[in-house]
């Protein structure tokens, strides 16, 4: 099925001079750790923790309502230090989840209610499906489709994921438009 | 023999065995003590979103499809190895439908492309395990148990018994006795009621189950409070763990239960073997692993056989059991990997060419194959 | 996206008759053809572990038996251990009470234990000894059957090689009588045979007799494992025994006490190319390096067969008409022509084929039928059971080139006519109408069948001997789902 539109309204949402756009209703702790690489979509109420370590997300991200973004801590013997998180091109997080990971790579779908654990490492092209909990430290091979609680590899994803990934972001970012004022 | 061997090595790829069994399927290499997965016959189907059995289908097509999925998951996830030019053991029961096995056939030939297959039963490598000329081999798999003599190689099919009396039939009754423990109808998952039984469950003594069925009830096992996840606990009583297994015991006027079809497939036996068979008992199969389950299979038999209509008609008052060389439940499959990786030149395989021309399978039931060359009838057999 | 995270809405019919979406299907470019998971051909490219991302040649995957030799599985939850450091004198001061005390050093060194993030089992709960290495070095059990196997498969062995021996001399019996010179040294020839068997030896004096004579039969007993005496009385601890799949997770122990649960060797995983059962070309190679998506050859139907999606529709009823929306896509580099048609109009498939140059025909005749045949086995008739038929315009539509750097300039062609809704370089938007048949049952699933006429440029290099044409005229079967039938 065809991608409908998304409207918002447009005094909400912030663009900035690379594309991306960001809801005024989000919670961006330490904005200056923060790099999102243009044409990210920042929605409502979603939370990015860039006052423990650094955030970096590539190009044609979505962010969407409620979800959090947290670098993940490591504990040492000497205290708790935090990890910059780094996210690829064309990730879409879903609704309400909270993602701890380490590295994001590029072409990633992580459903809505998803729980990453901290310092996962989601490779290149992979699928998190909805109401998943990934434990701690666990690696997400490319073109793996995980599922459960705590998610498990059920399939693979076919060989046209990042361009599928691609066309995605990019159609949900063409289709994220302003509500015309009448 | 040494460099031999090293020769057959390099030109022939380690063959694969493949015992696919109702609930689970072992799966490895021949030369090897245990398989390297053994995992439920299952397998994700996309298009209905869910996991699938292998042996849920209502078409030859559909088991076509269920079988090149598992075999794909088996191939390619599990043993990593290409399908393509090696041979494959599959150890079957002898009541294999026929449907079955030419789909496997098919499946294994054209589209995997395996370049032989030796089609071997399961009670004859079991056999192989333990090296005796006699054995009676007594497995308990899932769905039924089934009695084989094998009297030097081979197995005496007139005496062949199957009853549906394995680990279908103590899910079943486990799953009545837990509604009566609880006073609910529980409708558990078929893996629960697994986990259940592999966990608490156990098979108690003759006469306790005597007591337990004639009364006085005897003081039963501790119970057990079984957690469910998003589900207030369930109580598994001991007198539910205690007899979840009796089904397999259970006698009536058709003596069908368990001991019986022991002491019919030795009493169907040629009475020279009869004895050797009695004291060459082998109880393999998953379900075999229930605790207890082989100690009461023989006071069973010790009893029964002194009862009418055995203690007339077998003379037999011994019985001894083997211990198998290996985990019960892979006791088949590890036959096939003796007896495959000792038949290095595969000589007993069936390979693809012949297939591909014949598009048949020996079967014992098919007359085309049992009936012996000198045999008057065999010139229109031929035909 | 909506192919992952939603039903699929617009199925192909693969060349073997099955219904896949377009992501799962694969486009031969030599024989011009629609392929599918189910009818090509899967092979094993190389071994690698997809925790650690080390690849592994195969020949030491298979000594390994295909298990990475650094990194461990859970074996009560199967998630991937995580290897965790203390220091060995910190830990006692730290928790005194800790599973094992058993520091033999007193000087601070570096211990590493296994640990789970999901269950938090540690390798310590079964009493494994910390390791002074980080990876490796973990102590590694033998089968408990092993040598009992061993004995049983070498006797195996020696018997299978006797009966090879006999039939080998068997042979050479028949033969040796024909010939002249028979050497009386021969060992294994005619005399000794014959003289051994005089003497009532064995036939053969090699290792194999003394396997065979050393081997011992099971032994049968008459005791059976009874059942521990204490079974009546004690309470059970339900979080003391294993559940099937932990224990079937080790095949070779197969523990039944949470005591006895050893770290289980991840699993290798491995690339995997994908080949076409007909020619033998290879539709999908991946690159080597494990970590890469990339791949060699990536012959996906997505990048060669126009892609239909549904934008929307209305609900389907018996007897009457219903809008359609439709995007067609052209994902290839060159101009493509489209025309909309009905299944059963398609041209038969023995009609569509190219005809064959004599040197093809030639090359399968001596091929040895090249396995088609096994092709046909698998081949089935798709079943489409449309209720609904898609009204297609006559008119041929062109779609223009993919073209990336489009996407930029917004605005679209107005290039709309009566069933054109818009156009926006390579993509096309339909609007047509679908009549439903009135005997259709409400509830039932709405289906409709749609057949694609569609140009081709073929951009193998075409081979000297044969010149091939770059122009092909195609055609493709597709199923709509448009929800069910309304009453």
């Amino acid at each position: 099925m065809e991608l409908q539109d998304t409207y918002y309204n447009k005094s909400e949402y912030v663009e900035t001079a690379s594309g991306n756009k960001v809801s005024r209703q989000t919670v961006l702790c330490g904005s200056q750790n923060i790099v999102l690489h243009g044409k990210v979509i920042v929605q409502s109420d979603a939370i990015i923790r860039g006052d423990l370590a650094n955030v970096k997300t590539g190009r044609f991200c979505i962010i969407s309502k409620g979800s959090v973004i947290r670098p993940p801590f490591k504990k040492f013997s000497k205290g708790v230090a935090f990890f910059p998180l780094q996210m690829g091109d064309h990730v879409f997080v879903g609704e309400n989840t909270v993602v701890n990971a380490a590295v994001v790579g590029s072409y990633v779908y992580i459903g809505k209610n998803v729980v990453i654990g901290r310092r996962c490492v989601l490779k290149d092209c992979c699928m998190i499906e909805d109401n998943s909990v990934l434990a701690a430290e666990t690696v997400v091979p490319s073109f793996a489709r995980f599922s459960g609680s705590p998610a498990r590899l059920v399939t693979n994803l076919p060989e046209a994921m990042p361009d599928l990934m691609t066309e995605f972001t990019k159609s949900y970012y063409q289709h994220f438009l302003p509500t015309t004022v009448n | 023999m040494a460099l031999y061997e090293g020769i057959a090595l390099i030109q022939e790829k380690q063959a694969v065995v493949l015992d696919l069994g109702t609930d689970y399927t072992k799966f490895g290499f021949t030369g090897e003590a245990a398989p390297r997965c053994i995992i439920r016959s299952e397998f994700w189907c996309p298009s209905e979103r869910r996991y699938k059995r292998v042996y849920d289908y209502r078409t030859p097509e559909e088991l076509y499809d269920n079988l090149v999925n598992m075999l794909h998951l088996l191939y390619f996830r599990h043993v990593l190895v290409n399908p393509k030019e090696r041979k494959v053991v599959v150890v079957e029961s002898l009541l294999t439908p026929t449907l079955f096995r030419e789909t496997l056939a098919k499946v294994l030939f054209t589209h995997y492309e395996v370049s032989g297959v030796v089609w071997a039963d399961s009670p004859r490598l079991c056999a192989l395990t333990l090296g005796t000329p006699v054995s009676l081999i007594v497995s308990i798999g899932a769905r039924e148990a089934e009695v084989c003599a094998v009297v030097h190689a081979s197995v005496v099919l007139r005496a062949l018994q199957s009853q549906p009396l394995a680990a279908r039939a103590i899910h079943d009754e486990l799953a009545r006795l837990l509604d009566e423990d609880n006073n609910t109808e529980l409708h558990l998952s078929e893996q629960i009621i697994e986990d259940i039984k592999v966990k608490t469950c156990f098979v108690g003594n003759r006469e306790r189950a005597q007591q337990w069925a004639d009364g006085p009830a005897p003081t039963p096992a501790k119970s057990v409070q079984y957690p469910l996840a998003g589900r207030p606990a369930i109580t598994v009583s001991g007198r539910t763990r205690e007899l979840a297994a009796e089904p397999l015991f259970a006698r009536d006027n058709e003596l069908a239960s368990l001991p019986d079809i022991v002491l019919q497939c030795i009493m169907l036996c040629p009475i020279d073997a009869r004895r050797a068979l009695s004291e060459n008992i082998l109880v393999t199969g998953g379900t075999a692993t229930l605790p207890g389950l082989k100690a009461r299979l023989a006071h069973e038999l010790r009893y029964l056989v002194t009862q009418p209509p055995y203690s007339d008609r077998l003379c037999i008052r011994e019985f001894k059991f083997h211990k198998s060389p290996t985990h019960d439940n892979t006791v088949a499959w590890c036959g096939g990997a003796v007896g495959g990786a000792a038949d290095a030149g595969a000589t007993r395989a069936l390979p693809r060419d012949v297939f591909a021309r014949t598009r048949r399978l020996r079967d014992w039931a098919c007359l085309l194959d049992n009936t012996p060359p000198h045999h008057p009838h065999r010139d229109q057999l031929d035909q | 996206m909506a192919y992952l995270t939603q039903p699929d809405y617009v199925k192909y019919v693969c060349s073997c008759g099955q219904l896949k979406p377009i992501t799962s299907l694969y486009f031969c470019r030599h024989c011009l053809k629609i392929r599918c998971g189910f009818c090509i051909c899967h092979e094993v490219d190389s071994h690698h572990c997809a925790n650690c991302l080390e690849n592994m040649p195969s020949s030491e995957a298979r000594l390994k038996k295909n298990r990475c030799s650094s990194c461990f599985d859970c074996p009560s939850c199967f998630h991937t251990l995580s290897t965790r450091a203390t220091m060995a004198a910190q830990r006692q001061a730290q928790d005194p009470a800790g599973g094992d005390a058993k520091v033999e050093n007193k000087q601070t060194k570096k211990m590493y234990y296994l640990s789970c993030f999901n269950c938090r089992w540690t390798s310590r709960d079964v009493g494994i000894p910390d390791q002074s290495v980080a990876s490796g070095g973990w102590p590694e059990r033998t089968n408990p059957f092993l040598s009992r196997y061993n004995q049983l498969l070498d006797y195996y062995k020696a018997i299978a090689q006797q009966e090879k021996q006999e039939k080998l001399e068997r042979e050479r019996k028949k033969f040796a009588i024909r010939g002249k010179y028979i050497t009386l040294t021969d060992k294994t020839g005619l005399t000794g045979a014959m003289a051994r068997n005089i003497a009532g030896l064995p036939t053969s004096e090699s290792g194999s007799s003394a396997a065979i004579a050393s081997f011992t039969p099971s032994q049968a007993s008459a005791e059976v494992d009874e059942l521990p005496d204490d079974v009546y009385t004690k309470d059970v601890n339900l979080k003391q025994i294993t559940s099937m799949s932990q224990r079937l997770a080790s095949p070779e122990w197969q523990p039944s006490s949470v005591s006895r649960l050893h770290p289980l060797a991840k699993l290798l995983s491995i690339k995997r190319s994908q080949r076409c059962r007909v020619c033998d070309h290879n539709l999908t190679k991946p690159e080597y390096n494990p970590g890469s998506i990339k791949f060699k050859i990536e012959l996906l139907a997505y990048y060669h067969v126009p892609e239909v999606k549904i934008i929307s529709y209305e609900t389907v009823k018996p007897g009457e008409k219903s809008a359609l929306l439709l995007k067609l896509t052209n994902p290839t580099g060159h101009e493509m022509q489209i025309q909309l048609m009905q299944p059963e109009d398609l041209p038969p498939v023995e009609e569509r084929e190219e005809p064959k140059s004599i040197e093809k025909s030639l090359e399968k005749s001596l091929n040895l039928e090249k396995d088609t045949s096994s092709y046909r086995a698998i081949e089935r008739v798709a079943e489409l059971g449309s209720s609904s038929r898609v009204t297609a315009p006559e008119a041929t539509l062109t779609l223009a080139q993919r073209d990336d750097a489009a996407e930029y300039d917004d605005d679209a062609q107005q290039d709309t006519s009566d069933f054109i809704l818009w156009r926006k370089s390579n993509k096309l938007a339909l609007r047509l109408e679908v009549t439903t048949d009135a005997a259709a049952t409400p509830g039932a699933p709405a289906r409709a069948a749609l057949a694609l006429q569609y140009s081709y440029r073929n951009t193998v290099p075409p081979a000297p001997a044969a010149p091939q044409q770059a122009h092909h005229t195609l055609y493709t079967t597709l199923l709509l789902d448009l929800g069910v039938v309304s009453g």
